[in-house]
This record gives structure tokens, C-alpha cells and sequence, in this order.
């Protein structure tokens, strides 16, 4: 491996002399010292640091791209503007004051220890060891389909999710949505009791309600608006009731409408199979507008898994997938692409025309002539034709199903069905088997039927039409027209309101349920606690009392359901079950269909402002919105918290006339009207660079109002535990954040709205983002290194190009070595210490990490990290210990070279445990340190909260707890408390600690088994949750094991290692893959 | 002029300035030793809901400590029994006593016994019953005589440098694992050497850095 500290110096050493300084009087002090024994030292410029100017240039945003005066101010200091401020409402004059007189009182109250109990069970359950976490397979149901999970369980109640890595699908893996799911379980604003007409009663009378409903059913019409389920249990409860009520509706409510894949597999197939796609076999992937490694993508974990393994790269032999991308809005997907086009939403139709015209597949007439000769188009072309059966394309949910089935029809044409596009049946053995109508119609029929009053009982379960039905619909007001209504959901929400009955519906995580997972493969939904509310019930008992009028539990139903799907030795093959978190064997059957001829018509290009409407990919389409830390999740590519925004490129806000201005490290958006056919929403914008021209990206999911019985905490105005409370503002989390986009949603327009304007309000509203939070890549720093594919090829260790040169310093890349002998690792102490045999390291594969913030949330959960609420995130003082560094890429340092399409890339930046770390040297108290293990750990008990770490940090990865977030915590969200991390309270600093409770419960294990630590045996929180499997963790002392093998890829590079910290934390350098051909005419990174 | 002050009231700054000193001494020796878990800690002895005597069960009818604390060599917790594991033998034995009514309405009701927790570390400091019990340190080392205590008081400090005077030099204070549970323990004469012994053979080795503990 190459040495370039030792290359440079033996090439600078002959020509550098003091004389050559261009500190000319330093240099004469050094040289006139000299002679009296003083050390010379070199004197180095920033910018002889860097041995090769950097090619390219890195960008947080655009305040740092032209060199805002503010910015420059912002990002100079350590702590943001505001970081130092104590809250309004005590000047420090009173707070010294008060403290002054009240010292003496309070010196003495805390004497006496207060007095802990200790709760042991009446009857122990026989599998439960107190003080030892059990785990648990279950699943939770995303968009219909199971996600298969394995969830810890500390002393019963859960407390952290991960994926079943024994699943055929997932590889224990999760998205950001199963992580954050927990929190919902612990929700304090869930509602807790059965309500009628507003006021508490029970679910005994709701029983009776629904026995009455029963016991009349042959004469009773009633529709249920469900969530999407492929479930056997769901399946049966549905024909039992549609045996026994006159007029049974049945909708699949889905918010975002019918899904158009599926749609558009009917089109192209006949039958509405279920496409998942091999991106692992496939050389040439074409998204058009699909945001497939996104978490709001049906399928996202294993997307990100296939996608990412191929391309992973251990050397210039191995072959990587080559990604082109068509969108609108700056989605991860895109940021992963090697080709993005940007474009309108309704222009992605004439792309895929083009492409289909290219081809010779389908029948599209003059739709695709825009985009005929287009460079990107021919070079899709050209490449599919070569890539054959290991080429795909895929559409996204804002295309209409014609597109999708286009793309169906190129896969087909390509050979790519059973290689790289698989099509399920699902429809085999399920009910019911006649075809149903598309969603859109069977709500409008609803609620035409409601305002007819031709309906007795609309079941609502865990949906809710009333904030997010389509607007023209008007479901609030035919709703009224019901006499019984019936609303299960987890909160009293919009829809709660408007219903005569609301009963709490319990969470996955405490109810039975089935279904099936995104290839098929059967799983039971197992509970981990039981309902925290008496009255919470989950939908299929809330089903099974109508359809059969008794008060049965999930359990029941669910085994009744499976003796007709397992074998004779039931009970065995139950618990087989239960154990696993699935039933082997059970997946769909893949179809290997022909694609009939597609139509696609011409529908011109369109002028004005079109709408997109997105699920978002934190709250979802509006059910984690009272979800803290969904919340405070930067958005993955706006990096905004707390707020929606409406998203417009750079080129439309001008034409627009709108601005976000950037002031004192706060950014002030101007407050918008979007209108789309006379309903207008007043969102703040944004300018996103990269997005498209002519379109408004909006999420969906915001502006909520869920009811709280939680009044607002007032305290002393000394006492700041109000002002840091997000949970005692006395509303829901959610309640009036952002602003609700469902008014502009019609029937017509449930994706895409045509024909939209904007105008400005005049006002403008802050925008909290923390896009320039951790901002350290001054002077261009090479901290994210990438280069094409073909460079790698060239040139294995092109991220060594940009090393920078340290005279004198040392080989950065070889462990564990140091640079002093006396270094605390190499004391006797530390040597004959038994954990000095591990020593622990992590790589960081940025080929495969898409920014997904799976890993952010996972490490959350897993680490008591506390939420802090808007303001305070817009001091700088967010707590998450691992963040994601959004980066635009511009190809060259001038500033003219500032494309309008930038290249984003996402960087994941946790503590990199450094071997010579500077904020142990620091230390007045020496509450960190350097473990003999390698890392270096927090001691929260001798922190005094100097900061002086965090100011050290050259990574600004270390977290203040500059209130004390967790004292003020609701009950049921502190039962969701790691107990095998410390809480901290306020004046604590914090930061990544590789997961050190979970080493050290391995290493006690392995202690009293008398064995070495396996390889893999233990996980970080990060590296577990990894959708896409770009994060490795391991003991580098283990020559077999994975980290190491991770450490020797040519791509290995440590983030500022200019400054010999020599970090435990390696990165693998990006290698994308672009045309060659393409190079020249599209400008690249 | 008269003088107010004797001769000997030239003494005075010279021993209120000696007293001073004395008394600061005095006072940081006395906060030091009266504010340090060795005075605050050791001796606690809370009362608890159910006037359980581990003298009678314990010493005088002899039952094994891990018994009822029976998760001890497998959990960081030695946890403390539940309802159902007196119930073992109350269901029959002394079923009448108003010394274990409370005991009998756990049981009946399902609800915990409220016992007052002794022994108690902060948070910050994350120990295991298992790795010590395996490593073999005996119960009565650190919680001292048990089994001669009618009510449960913590015998010793369970302070950070308690901690450390076994982890510094465990071949003082560690027995067989057959023994762990023995009270009144008496160490045979070469007992260092057979530690040591099995200090090598073991790889025992107690941590003294930070992290072990601290995380």
C-alpha cells in the first residue's frame, strides 16, 4: 500500500529548506534559533497540506456556495448563534439571585438516598430471567406487506426493533419507519378508551353495539374502509362478514390512491402481479421517477440491499450497476444515480416513450418525440440493449399506470422477467377472487351512498379519510349523513372526531395479526406487551365483532385461521412459527408472463406549475407525525426538521420571485400560497438545487390535529424544564406542525396536480435545517471522496490522490499503532488488561449508504438519545450521535462551475473513535478516555460539562446536554428507555460509543463461556439497522474478520486524517458509474 | 492610655489562625469520612414490606442462596424471588401467619411485593452478578453475613474504591465456585496461591479502566 507521507518526504526533503517559508520572520527565528538546540519545525500553509488541488468541490448549501458573509460568521464559530443563550424569561441577574437564596435551603435536601423498590413478579413467567433482554419475531404491516422483525423485549416491555435476519427477506435489516415505530407504541397522546359521541365509555358497550349490528346483519349495509392487508385472518374476517350483512363495502384505503404498479402490471399482464426487482443482477437500472432505495418505497429494505450489493466493490475486478434517473424532486435514489435527468413529473411519460420508441417496444406514437436524440435517452438504449436480461426499468408512484406498464413491457421485451424483474402472484388461493374496483371509484361510490343515507355502518379502521381522502370527495360531510361510525385508529384524530364511535386500535406491538411479506412468505404478528390501554383493540377483533358478534381475542382469530394453514401437529408447528417470525415456504409463486402491446398516448408537454404530492420519509403520510423522533429527523435530502415545506427549484423561485434568505444561521422562507384549482394551502418554500423546473414538490402528512390530554407545563421562570419540554406544550407532538396539503388533493389529481400557481404571501417563516450543522469541510477539505468508475479501475487508490501530506506525520492507514510511546494504550495496565485483546473498528461504505437515516433512528432508539424540539435544533443542539452530511457536488472550485444539476452525495458522520483522540487531551476531569479496547468512551459521572471535547472535536460529533431532556419524559415514553444505557441528564456531553454496552454484554457472555467473541456476534445499533449493509463494525484484531477484510479495499480513507488523529472510522471512497460516452456531453461530477 | 486588652491577647490571631486551620482540616476529615458511602451506605437497613428474616431461612433452615435469587450466575441481576417462589413452600407451610398475609394477597391478586431496594448502585455504574459469581466471588464477600441477618442491612460501602480492592488484587477475595454461597467461609491456609492459581488458569482478569464499568 502506498505510503504518501513517506513518498512527499522523500521528495520534499531535498528541496525544502526554512528559507523557502513564505512566513519569512518565522522562518529567520527558526534558522537564527537554531544553533542554540531549538527543534525547527517546518512551517506549513493551509495550502501546502494538499498535495493535489481538489478537482471538485463540495457544498453544503447555497449560503456556502456564495460565500454569505453570515455564513462564513456562522460556521466560524464552535456553537451557533443562539447555542449560548439561556431561554427567555430569566436573565442570568434573577437566575444568580434566586440561586443565591435558595442555596441554602438546597444544600441539604438531598441526604437522605431516596428509596428505590424493587417490583419482582407475583407469577414469574418460566422463560423470563430479569435483567436479561428476550427477543421476539414479529412483523409490522407497512403499505399492506409484513416487515419481519425480531424486537427486544427488557423485562416485557419492548424497547428496540430489528430486522429477522433468519427472513428470507431482509437480511436483518430495517427501514426508518420499523425503528421509529416504536415510539408510536409509547405514544403519550394515544388514546386510551372506547368514546361515543366524544365521551368515555367502554369497550364492553362497543361490543354490545356490535352485536347489535350482527344480530341484524342480514338487513344492514356496512363498508369498512381498511388498511391495505394481504392477510389470510383479514381475508377470512372479510368473507365471514360479507356472509352475513345485506351490502358489504369493502375499500383498501390507501392514502396515497391505488397503487399504479399493480395497476399497471393488470395492464401489461392481465393479472395485477406484484413486481419486485433483482437490482443485485442487474447491470443497467432505469428509474423513472422511482424512488426505489427511499423509505417510503414498498420495498425499500431489500431495494437498498440488492442495490447496494451490486455495487459493492472490493477491488477494480468487481463489476458495478450502472443507475440512470429520471424525477422531479431530489429524491436518495437520484443522489445515488450516475445519470440524473431532471424534469416534470408529466414529462417522465415522454422519457419513457422515447426510451420504449428506442427500443421497439410498445406503441407510442409521437409521446416520447420530446425526448427523441435526447444523449441520455440513446445512451439508455444503447445500454439496455447490451445489458439484456440483466436490465430493468421501474417506474414510481407518481406515474400513471401506463408508464409502469410500459416499463413492464421493456423488462419483457428485454428477458428481464425472472432475472431482474420478478412478478408474484398474489392473487392465488387469496379472496376474494373477483376483481375489485379501483379505489377512486369505490370511495366516490361510498360516499355517494353516504349522502344517500343507503349505508348503517362505516368502519373505519386505522385509516383516516377525514384528513387525507381526496378534497373533492368532501368525506367529511357525507360522513355526517352516517348515523353509526365507527373509528379505530391510535389517536383521536381528524376522522375520531367526526364519528359516533372511537375505540383506540392497538399497535402492532401489542396484538396477533398475519400477513404475509413482500415476496409472499407467510408470518404471524406476534405482541410484545400486552395492549398498554384496557380498551385497545387491534382491527381484526374490532372486525370479528361485527362479523361474528362475539368479543373474541387476536389470538383466537389468528390460531383459528392457522390450523387450516399448518400442518396436523399444530401446536408444534405454531410455536415453530412464533420462533422463526415466519412460516418457510410460503412465498408467492413467480409468473413468468408475456407483456401485451402498450399504448401510450401523446399528451403534450405541459406548461405552468404542476404539484407533486410525496409520502414523506419521515412522518410518513401522516402516522408518525406525532412521532418525536420522526419529527426531529432531518428530512434525507432537505435536511429540514419539523416543518414541510413546499420544495421549487432554483430557476422557478426566481421566475417566481421568491426567496429564502439566510440570516444570523437561520433561514427565513417565504410563506407561499400554492393553489391548485381554486383551494389554496400556505406552505413555506424552499429551494432545493437539483430539483426540477415548473414542479412543487409537497408532503403529505402534516398539519395534523391529534387531541392530548396533556395539559402544558408551566414552571418557575427559573426552572427551564418548560421551556425544553417538546411534550408539555400542552397539544400533540404533531398538532399544528407543518401544514396539511390534502385540501389541494382531488380525485383526478391524487399524485400529480396540473395546472397549479403559486403566489407569495409577503410573509416569511423560520425554517430550521441542519444542512449546515457539523459544517468542517473548510478550505476543501477531502472528506467525502469519489471518483468514476473507471478511475478506480485506472487507479484502485484514487481516494489516496487527495491525501494531504503531514511532514513528518505517519502512515495514517496501519492499526494499532501510535505515535507515542507513553500512550495510555501502551501501559502495562492497559496491555495486561483482558479487553485489550479486542480491538474494535468500523467501515463505512459510501457506495452503499444512500442516506436513508435507518441508522440515525436505530441509534436513537437504541441510546436513550433525547428529542429537543425546533428551536434548540436551531441552535445547533441536536443530540442525534450520528448524523448525515449532505454534500452538492459542483465539478470544479470556481464558482462559475456551479451546474444546475448537482450531484448530491450523503455522508454518515458518527464519533470516529480516534486513536489520538484531542478531546481526551482536553479533558480537565478526564471524563473521556481511551478504552484499552480502542475506543474512546464518555464517563458520564465525571463529565462537568466544560465542553471543551466538543470544542476540540475536529468532527463536531460530540453532543451537550444543555437541558434535561429526559427528566421531563411521559411515562409510557420512558418505558421505552434502553435500561442498558445510561440516561443522561443535563451538563453531560455524549457522543457514539460503538455501542459499549452491547461489547461489554458480549464480552461478559463470551467471559463466562470461556471464548473468544465471535466475529458478527455482536452488532452496532447502525451496522444492524443498515438497510443497505454499508456500515461494518468489528474487532480489528481478528484477522478473519469482516472489518478487516473491509479495511483492506482500496477505496479505504479516514476523514481528516491531515491531522494524525488516526480514526477508528474508515470510509469507503464512492465510485460511481457513468457512460463513458455520456461524460462529455452531460457535465458530471 | 489604658489598655483594653491583656498581654495574652497577643496570642489571639496566632491561634484563631492555627484554629482556623485545624478546624478547616477538621472539618473537610469529617465531611470527607461522614459524607463517603463508607458512613452514608454501609449499615442501611430499610424496612421492608414483608418482615422476611434471612436468619431463620437462610441460616437457621439452611436454604441455598440461589434458591430464591437463582438467576444470579446468569444475569446481571440477582434478582430478588417472585411471589411464586415463597409460595413453594407458604402455600403449605405457616399458611395462617399475618407475617405473611402480604405475601399470600400478592399471590392472590397478582400484584408485586413492594420490597425496598438495598443494595443499590446509580445508574451510571453497570455491574453483573454473573461475571463475578463466575469468576468466583462469593455472595457473602460483598454482602456479608446474610444469613445472620433478621433484617437486611448492606454491609459494606459498595463504593468505587471498595470496588477496587478486589478488582486490584482478587486473589485476596476469591473462593471455589462450590462455595459461593457459603457463609462464615473460612479460607484454607494457602488460599492466595490457589487464587492465583486459578487467576492463571482462569484468565481472571478484573478490570480496572473506566469503560468496563462506566458506559
Amino acid at each position: 500500500m502506498r505510503n504518501p507521507q513517506t513518498d512527499e518526504r522523500a521528495a520534499m526533503a531535498d528541496d525544502y529548506t526554512p528559507s523557502d517559508a513564505p512566513d519569512a520572520a518565522a522562518a529567520d527565528t527558526a534558522a537564527g534559533a537554531s544553533g542554540d538546540g531549538m527543534i525547527e519545525l517546518p512551517v506549513i500553509e493551509a495550502g501546502d497540506a494538499y498535495r493535489e488541488k481538489p478537482k471538485q468541490r463540495f457544498w453544503r448549501s447555497v449560503a456556502q456556495l456564495e460565500e454569505d458573509p453570515d455564513y462564513k460568521e456562522v460556521t466560524k464559530n464552535e456553537f451557533r448563534p443562539g447555542a449560548e443563550e439561556p431561554p427567555s424569561g430569566a436573565n442570568r441577574r434573577q437566575f444568580l439571585q434566586l440561586m443565591g437564596a435558595s442555596l441554602a435551603m438546597g444544600g441539604l435536601a438531598a441526604c437522605r438516598r431516596p428509596t428505590e423498590k424493587i417490583l419482582a413478579y407475583a407469577r414469574k413467567p418460566e422463560e423470563v430471567i430479569e435483567g436479561v433482554a428476550m427477543r421476539y419475531a414479529t412483523a409490522m404491516p407497512f403499505q399492506g406487506h409484513l416487515r419481519s422483525l425480531l424486537v427486544r423485549n427488557s423485562e416485557g416491555r419492548p424497547t428496540k426493533v430489528e430486522g429477522n435476519a433468519e427472513h428470507p427477506q431482509g437480511h436483518g435489516a430495517t427501514s426508518v419507519f420499523e425503528q421509529a415505530s416504536i415510539l408510536n407504541l409509547y405514544d403519550p397522546d394515544r388514546s386510551r378508551t372506547v368514546q361515543q359521541d366524544r365521551s368515555d365509555t367502554s369497550w364492553r358497550a362497543f361490543v354490545d353495539f356490535a352485536r347489535e349490528m350482527h344480530a341484524d346483519a342480514a338487513n344492514r349495509s356496512i363498508a369498512v374502509l381498511a388498511e391495505p392487508s394481504y392477510a389470510p385472518t383479514t381475508a377470512a374476517l372479510r368473507a365471514q362478514l360479507e356472509a352475513q350483512y345485506a351490502e358489504v363495502q369493502w375499500i383498501t384505503y390507501d392514502p396515497r390512491g391505488e397503487d399504479p404498479a399493480r395497476l399497471g402490471m393488470q395492464q401489461a399482464f392481465g393479472a395485477p402481479y406484484l413486481p419486485d426487482y433483482r437490482f443485485d443482477e442487474a447491470e443497467v437500472i432505469v428509474s423513472l421517477e422511482a424512488d426505489f432505495l427511499g423509505a417510503t418505497d414498498v420495498n425499500s429494505v431489500m431495494n437498498n440491499r440488492r442495490f447496494a450489493d451490486g455495487r459493492r466493490l472490493n477491488g477494480p475486478e468487481d463489476a458495478m450497476s450502472r443507475l440512470y434517473v429520471a424525477e422531479s424532486n431530489y429524491t436518495i435514489t437520484g443522489a445515488q444515480a450516475d445519470h440524473r435527468e431532471r424534469m416534470r413529473s408529466t414529462d417522465v411519460r415522454a422519457f419513457a416513450a422515447a426510451i420504449a420508441a428506442g427500443l421497439g417496444v410498445g406503441d407510442v406514437g409521437t409521446a416520447g418525440d420530446r425526448f427523441a436524440g435526447h444523449p441520455v435517452v440513446e445512451a439508455i438504449v444503447e445500454d439496455l440493449e447490451a445489458a439484456g436480461a440483466n436490465g430493468v426499468l421501474l417506474a414510481g408512484d407518481a406515474q400513471p399506470p401506463e408508464v409502469h406498464a410500459l416499463c413492464a413491457a421493456i423488462n419483457d421485451a428485454l428477458g428481464a422477467i425472472g432475472t431482474t424483474m420478478l412478478l408474484y402472484d398474489t392473487e392465488e388461493g387469496t379472496q376474494p377472487p373477483q376483481p375489485e374496483p379501483a379505489q377512486a371509484e369505490a370511495l366516490t361510490a361510498l360516499v355517494e351512498d353516504m349522502q344517500a343515507g343507503a349505508i348503517d355502518v362505516v368502519l373505519m379502521l386505522g385509516v383516516n379519510p377525514v384528513y387525507d381522502a381526496p378534497a373533492d370527495l368532501n368525506f367529511a360531510e357525507a360522513l355526517a349523513n352516517v348515523r353509526r361510525t365507527v373509528h379505530a385508529g391510535l389517536h383521536v384524530d381528524e376522522t375520531a372526531r367526526a364519528c359516533a364511535w372511537h375505540v383506540p386500535l392497538a399497535h402492532y406491538l401489542e396484538s396477533w395479526g398475519d400477513g404475509r411479506s413482500y415476496d409472499g412468505t407467510l408470518s404471524v404478528v406476534q405482541p410484545l406487551i400486552a395492549p398498554l390501554y384496557e380498551d385497545a383493540h387491534s382491527a381484526i377483533e374490532i372486525l370479528n365483532a361485527f362479523a361474528t358478534g362475539r368479543d373474541q381475542s387476536g389470538y383466537d382469530i389468528v390460531r383459528a385461521q392457522w390450523r387450516g394453514v399448518l400442518s396436523e401437529n399444530f401446536e408444534r408447528d405454531w410455536r415453530r412459527v412464533l420462533h422463526s417470525g415466519f412460516q418457510p415456504d410460503t412465498g408467492y409463486t413467480t409468473v413468468t408472463p408475456s407483456a401485451a402491446t402498450i399504448t401510450l398516448e401523446d399528451h403534450g408537454e405541459a406548461d405552468g406549475l404542476e404539484v407533486v404530492f410525496r409520502l414523506d420519509p419521515s412522518v410518513y403520510d401522516g402516522r408518525f407525525a406525532n412521532n418525536a423522533w420522526m419529527q426531529e429527523l432531518p428530512d434525507p435530502t432537505t435536511k429540514i426538521v419539523w416543518d414541510n415545506v413546499a420544495m421549487v427549484s432554483p430557476g422557478t423561485a426566481e421566475e417566481l420571485g421568491l426567496e429564502v434568505r439566510y440570516s444570523a444561521g437561520n433561514y427565513y422562507a417565504d410563506l407561499i400560497e400554492v393553489s391548485v384549482n381554486g383551494t389554496s394551502v400556505e406552505l413555506p418554500v424552499w429551494i432545493q438545487p437539483g430539483h426540477a423546473d415548473g414542479v412543487v414538490t409537497v408532503s403529505m402528512g402534516y398539519g395534523r390535529d391529534i387531541h392530548s390530554r396533556r395539559s402544558a407545563r408551566n414552571t418557575n421562570f427559573f426552572d427551564t424544564d418548560d421551556y425544553t419540554d417538546i411534550y408539555g406544550q400542552g397539544r400533540a407532538i404533531g398538532t399544528g406542525v407543518g401544514t396539511s396539503v390534502a385540501p389541494l388533493r382531488t380525485t383526478e389529481a391524487l399524485r400529480v396536480a396540473p395546472n397549479a400557481s403559486v403566489s407569495a404571501t409577503g410573509q416569511t417563516y423560520q425554517i430550521v435545517t441542519t444542512m449546515e450543522h457539523g459544517a468542517i469541510e473548510l478550505e476543501s477539505r477531502p472528506l467525502y471522496r469519489m471518483g468514476t468508475y473507471e478511475e478506480f479501475q485506472a487507479n484502485p487508490e484514487f481516494v489516496m490522490d487527495v491525501e494531504p501530506y503531514i511532514p513528518k506525520g505517519e502512515d495514517a492507514r496501519t492499526y494499532p499503532e501510535l505515535w507515542e510511546e507513553d500512550h495510555p494504550k501502551d501501559q502495562p495496565a492497559m496491555r495486561n488488561n483482558p479487553y485489550y485483546k479486542n480491538q474494535w473498528g468500523m467501515v463505512i461504505d459510501l457506495n452503499a449508504c444512500t442516506g436513508c437515516n435507518a441508522c440515525v433512528v436505530a441509534c436513537q432508539s437504541e441510546n436513550n438519545i433525547q428529542v429537543i424540539g425546533k428551536q434548540e435544533v436551531g441552535n445547533g443542539r441536536e443530540m442525534h450521535w450520528l448524523r448525515i452530511d449532505r454534500y452538492f457536488v459542483s465539478p470544479g472550485v470556481e464558482p462559475e462551475d456551479v451546474p444546475e444539476d448537482p450531484q448530491m452525495v450523503l455522508q454518515p458522520v458518527p464519533c470516529q473513535h480516534c486513536e489520538n483522540a484531542p478531546c481526551e487531551a482536553v479533558c480537565p476531569v478526564a471524563a473521556t478516555y481511551h478504552s484499552p479496547d480502542g475506543m474512546n468512551q464518555m464517563i458520564y459521572n465525571r463529565c462537568i460539562g466544560t465542553r471543551y471535547c466538543s470544542n476540540n472535536c475536529p468532527y463536531k460529533v460530540r453532543k451537550f446536554n444543555y437541558y434535561n431532556w429526559s427528566k421531563t419524559l411521559p411515562t409510557t415514553t420512558r418505558m421505552g428507555l434502553n435500561p442498558d444505557v445510561t440516561v443522561r441528564s443535563r451538563g453531560v456531553m455524549e457522543k457514539c460509543s460503538y455501542c459499549i454496552h452491547r461489547i461489554r454484554g458480549t464480552q461478559q457472555r463470551a467471559n463466562i463461556e470461556d471464548r473468544d467473541i465471535r466475529d458478527g456476534e455482536m452488532k452496532t445499533a447502525c451496522q444492524q439497522a443498515c438497510p443497505a449493509g454499508a456500515i461494518t463494525f468489528g474487532d480489528l484484531n481478528d484477522t478473519d474478520s469482516e472489518v478487516n477484510r473491509w479495511k483492506a479495499n482500496p477505496r479505504r480513507y479516514e476523514m481528516l486524517s491531515e491531522y494524525n488523529l488516526k480514526p477508528r472510522t474508515s470510509y469507503l471512497g464512492r465510485v460511481r458509474n457513468p457512460n463513458p460516452r455520456l461524460d462529455e456531453a452531460r457535465r458530471t461530477a | 492610655m489604658p489598655q483594653i486588652f491583656p498581654k495574652k491577647a497577643n496570642n489571639l490571631p496566632v491561634v484563631s489562625l492555627v484554629g482556623t486551620m485545624f478546624g478547616g482540616v477538621l472539618l473537610i476529615l469529617l465531611v470527607w469520612y461522614y459524607f463517603s458511602p463508607d458512613f452514608l451506605w454501609t449499615g442501611y437497613q430499610p424496612s421492608q414490606p414483608v418482615e422476611f428474616s434471612h436468619r431463620l431461612h437462610a441460616g437457621e433452615l439452611g436454604m441455598d442462596c440461589q434458591y430464591c435469587h437463582n438467576w444470579v450466575e446468569v444475569s446481571s441481576h440477582a434478582n430478588v424471588p417472585s411471589t411464586q417462589t415463597c409460595m413453594n413452600c407458604h402455600n403449605q407451610i405457616q399458611t395462617q401467619s399475618l407475617k405473611l398475609l402480604p405475601v399470600r394477597e400478592s399471590w392472590a391478586s397478582g400484584r408485586p411485593i413492594e420490597w425496598v431496594k438495598v443494595h443499590h448502585l446509580p445508574d451510571y455504574a453497570h455491574f453483573s452478578h454473573a461475571g463475578h459469581v463466575d469468576a468466583g466471588v462469593g455472595c457473602e464477600t460483598c454482602h456479608g453475613q446474610i444469613s445472620e441477618m433478621e433484617v437486611v442491612y448492606q454491609a459494606e460501602s459498595l463504593s468505587m474504591g471498595w470496588c477496587l480492592e478486589c478488582h486490584r488484587q482478587p486473589e485476596l477475595y476469591l473462593r471455589p465456585n462450590e462455595e459461593i454461597t457459603t457463609m462464615n467461609y473460612v479460607q484454607p491456609a494457602d488460599f492466595v496461591e490457589r487464587n492465583l492459581e486459578r487467576i492463571r488458569e482462569q484468565g481472571i482478569q478484573p478490570p480496572t479502566n473506566c469503560s468496563a464499568c462506566h458506559y
